[in-house]
């Protein structure tokens, strides 16, 4: 709850703060997944699925202008009664461990590609939530002003990668439209709904602004920058390396910019320019995932001291990533996050909000 | 010694001591009250006393002569003439308040049977002429700058702001130095929020002696572990006067010519005067855009330097790879190791030239330090393109104005330059997050200190990140004025003309 004037976020901030939180290393693995399903079609699929999301973002406004001061988990129990709330609130810190561990394995095992082969992975692991631990535990505020900070120099290097990958793209590889019917991209519009995780941070961060109105226009413009980044980005990958190129590799976003050659630019290798973009949108979302977390632990248990829980949670992701042995595992683990964001997004937000229309709980009531 | 008559001195025998003696209060007999002020003073060599024999009832003056102006105190006294009871009278029954007048320039007038004395200002005033501050010069500007002397910094200030709302609120900080503060802010502007939390860390600061500004800031930071200023020192009436008109507050020290500006931003340490004094506004945003770059890349460029061509080479196309390498021939030391030695020798010349005296002194050390480096590429101690790339990186910190500020970029560099040593392009990555998660959680009097830019601000960045031309200049929302609105000339660009001021 916001308890000082200090506490409030710009209605501008809610754009950087919903860009950024979404935006993670699927902006750069996220392209296989969709042309494998959707294929040729993987445009109509992005749009499609894009569109889908603008309503259940609405529907979170409407319901974070209920409770105007108060979070999610602060308001649930008036909604869904003591124990149901306690079980979503389980649900939505399950929800942010899993994202957090799955963020954090990939983080390690693309660094290792990448930058550090030789070191150890835990030294990378210790050293971002380091950073996170830090971040989080200043609030929601501290947070929100990062992402702030960060914004340009994602965006700037990303938009200009983007510029050059569209450049050797071919048309044909997007022909003929439709060829498998409706049904592929369908299935492919959904998935695309499913890899839009971190939107429920509004429920955390609404309270906290100062205007709705100004809050939604600066929620909806960062989700369509994100989709269309998206979009850009299954183009780019299609256009380049084709439906059958795209299967060989791991990460075809920054295959497609290690193909380019621009006579007269003195870059070879144009995917690391991707490099700052992905570490912010990495660090970005471990925060918001650590924070969903933490906060959903101080809800449950009568923690004293917060810090504890920030790193208890920290350690324990750096822990858990040793579970898992390879990138099948980890896809395993993402096929069950999927399930927690459907809920998460799309099932608890809409019934939250009948909930209301049926029970009308009044604001400031009694909480836990 | 046409007005004084005999000349009254007297060697204390024993100082007054609150612990052993109770303080002395004023009493009807003129004789004991001198009596007790020169024990209570405790010397007397500073004290003059004299007494006015010719009077009655008899009276007699006591001064510090190194505190007091006699001319000025002589001239109050020839104006008054007999009528010493328009003399500020002080109403105090002991001794410590007098005292402490008497150290402020005060001159105590006793007068038999009178268990009060009367009080006349006449302070001794020496300082310097107020010229161009050294640190913080101008060409278009104006020339003037804050001096040792709170009352002339005062009335500089005084000259260029005489807005009615002003308020000056005068503290007194140090159990021994005794010193004067004044808070200055523009009552229907500043954030009283601001206002009280300045007045209560000044009330707070419990010291024996506060000598300067700089020694006063630090009691007033938020954080004392940070590298960032959080309060910017100005010795320009302008620049003190601007500032209050945003909505900041000012602390000014009586002996000292920096006046500290509170809340501060990160932007506003990066402010130069001139590029308000420039008259085409475009050429001031470039150079800002500049200034910025160069903050940039006065942190960044050794440690890039180091994480692309040690660790992460393959980032960097091959030409330039191979230059590195031709450069590197013969060079013994690893890249990191070698960043670190041209940089000390850098640094070793800086504070060498901080500390000499003079400027022939500090130039001698400059051209030493650049000869050194110069021998030591062509002796393959050091390769060309690193001394080259650790020399870009001092100039760009140069760019800084801000003295602190500059001085805290330095050494960041050095944070950053070990991450990138073992960690590479990732290390430099990480060590720019922390530094940025630092400066998110940081404020200066409540105020976000990267603001306008986190939380974001657009109306803002036409004063702090660009510059817009002086008319359509915001009042900065950042400071939390009261009064948001500025007004702003009307213009109207097709007749050319400026139309009546009006309030938006």
């Amino acid at each position: 709850m916001r308890k000082s004037p200090g506490d409030a976020i710009n209605a501008g901030s809610i754009f950087a703060l919903l860009f950024l939180s979404v935006s993670e290393i699927e902006l750069f693995t996220g392209g296989r997944e969709m042309i494998e399903i959707a294929g040729r079609d993987v445009w109509l699929a992005v749009i499609l699925g894009g569109l889908l999301t603008y309503p259940f973002l609405y529907l979170l406004f409407i319901l974070a202008r209920r409770f105007p001061r108060e979070t999610f988990f602060e308001y649930a129990p008036r909604l869904w009664s003591k124990w149901p709330a306690r079980i979503i609130v389980l649900l939505f810190g399950v929800y942010a461990i899993i994202w957090l561990v799955r963020m954090l394995w990939m983080t390690t095992a693309f660094n290792a590609e990448f930058f550090l082969p030789q070191t150890p992975h835990v030294v990378v692991a210790l050293l971002f939530m380091l950073g996170v631990i830090w971040l989080v535990r200043g609030g929601l505020v501290p947070l929100v002003r990062f992402f702030e900070l960060m914004l340009p120099f994602f965006l700037l290097p990303y938009i200009w990668v983007i510029i050059l990958s569209l450049s050797e793209m071919r048309i044909s590889y997007f022909q003929p439209v439709l060829a498998n019917g409706l049904m592929p991209v369908i299935k492919g519009a959904l998935h695309y709904c499913l890899m839009i995780q971190g939107l429920e941070i509004l429920l955390f961060a609404l309270p906290f602004t100062l205007n709705p109105l100004r809050s939604r226009l600066a929620a909806f413009s960062g989700l369509t920058l994100l989709h269309l980044s998206s979009l850009l980005q299954g183009v780019t990958i299609l256009g380049n390396l084709g439906r059958e190129g795209t299967g060989h590799f791991i990460f075809p976003g920054t295959e497609v910019l290690s193909s380019l050659h621009l006579p007269g630019w003195p870059v070879e290798r144009f995917e690391l320019f991707l490099t700052l973009p992905w570490l912010i949108a990495t660090f970005t979302s471990l925060g918001i995932a650590l924070y969903l977390a933490a906060f959903a632990c101080q809800i449950l248990l009568p923690v004293k001291k917060p810090a504890l829980v920030y790193w208890g949670f920290g350690l324990a992701a750096i822990a858990l990533i040793y579970l898992f042995p390879n990138i099948l595992w980890i896809h395993l683990l993402q096929k069950y996050e999927r399930v927690l964001t459907l809920l998460v997004i799309y099932l608890i937000p809409p019934a939250s909000f009948l909930l209301f229309l049926v029970r009308k709980p009044e604001e400031g009531a009694k909480q836990w | 010694m046409p007005f004084f008559g005999k000349q009254f001195r007297r060697r204390a025998t024993a100082g007054f001591s609150p612990e052993n003696k109770e303080e002395p209060r004023l009493t009807p007999d003129l004789e004991e009250n001198l009596q007790n002020l020169v024990q209570s003073l405790g010397f007397t060599e500073e004290l003059q006393v004299t007494t006015l024999k010719r009077k009655k009832p008899a009276q007699a003056l006591a001064y510090l002569k190194s505190m007091v102006d006699v001319n000025l105190l002589q001239y109050s006294l020839n104006f008054l003439g007999e009528d010493k009871e328009l003399l500020a009278e002080e109403s105090a029954d002991s001794f410590s308040p007098i005292i402490a007048m008497l150290h402020q320039g005060y001159a105590v007038l006793f007068t038999q049977g009178q268990s009060k004395c009367r009080l006349l200002y006449a302070p001794l005033r020496k300082h310097r002429e107020p010229k161009q501050p050294f640190h913080q010069k101008s060409i278009n500007g104006p020339k003037d700058g804050f001096v040792e002397d709170g009352g002339v910094n005062l009335y500089l200030l005084r000259a260029k702001l005489r807005d009615e709302k002003l308020r000056i609120r005068k503290m007194t900080v140090g159990r021994r130095s005794k010193s004067a503060v004044y808070v200055l802010y523009i009552e229907d502007l500043a954030q009283p929020e601001i206002v009280d939390t300045v007045l209560k860390r000044l009330a707070a600061i419990d010291t024996d002696t506060i000598l300067d500004s700089i020694e006063l800031s630090q009691y007033l930071e938020e954080s004392w572990a940070s590298p960032f200023p959080q309060l910017e020192i100005t010795e320009r009436p302008d620049v003190a006067v601007s500032s209050l008109c945003q909505g900041r507050v000012a602390i000014l020290h009586e002996t000292s010519p920096g006046l500290l500006l509170a809340p501060t931003t990160f932007f506003d340490l990066l402010d130069v005067p001139d590029d308000y004094y420039n008259t085409w506004s475009v050429s001031s945003s470039i150079i800002r855009f500049v200034r910025l770059t160069a903050v940039l890349l006065a942190i960044l460029l050794p440690s890039l330097y180091i994480a692309l061509t040690a660790y992460n080479n393959d980032f960097i196309p091959t030409e330039l790879a191979l230059l590195v390498a031709v450069s590197r021939e013969g060079v013994p030391f690893p890249i990191p190791l070698e960043a670190f030695m041209v940089v000390s020798v850098i640094e070793f010349a800086r504070e060498a030239m901080n500390i000499l005296p003079s400027f022939p002194h500090a130039a001698i050390i400059g051209v030493i330090a650049v000869a050194l480096c110069l021998l030591a590429v062509s002796a393959n101690y050091f390769s060309s393109i690193m001394v080259a790339v650790i020399f870009l990186g001092l100039i760009c910190s140069s760019v800084i104005p801000d003295k602190d500020l500059r001085i805290s970029i330095r050494e960041l560099q050095f944070f950053f330059m070990l991450m990138a040593s073992f960690l590479g392009i990732f290390g430099v990555a990480m060590a720019f997050f922390y530094i940025t998660i630092h400066a998110v959680n940081l404020k200066s009097f409540g105020i976000p200190y990267l603001s306008p830019a986190a939380p974001i601000n657009p109306s803002d960045w036409r004063r702090n990140l660009f510059r817009f031309p002086i008319f359509a200049l915001p009042r900065q929302k950042t400071f939390h004025p009261q009064d948001e609105k500025r007004q702003e000339a009307t213009v109207d660009r097709k007749e050319g003309v400026y139309l009546e001021k009006k309030p938006r």
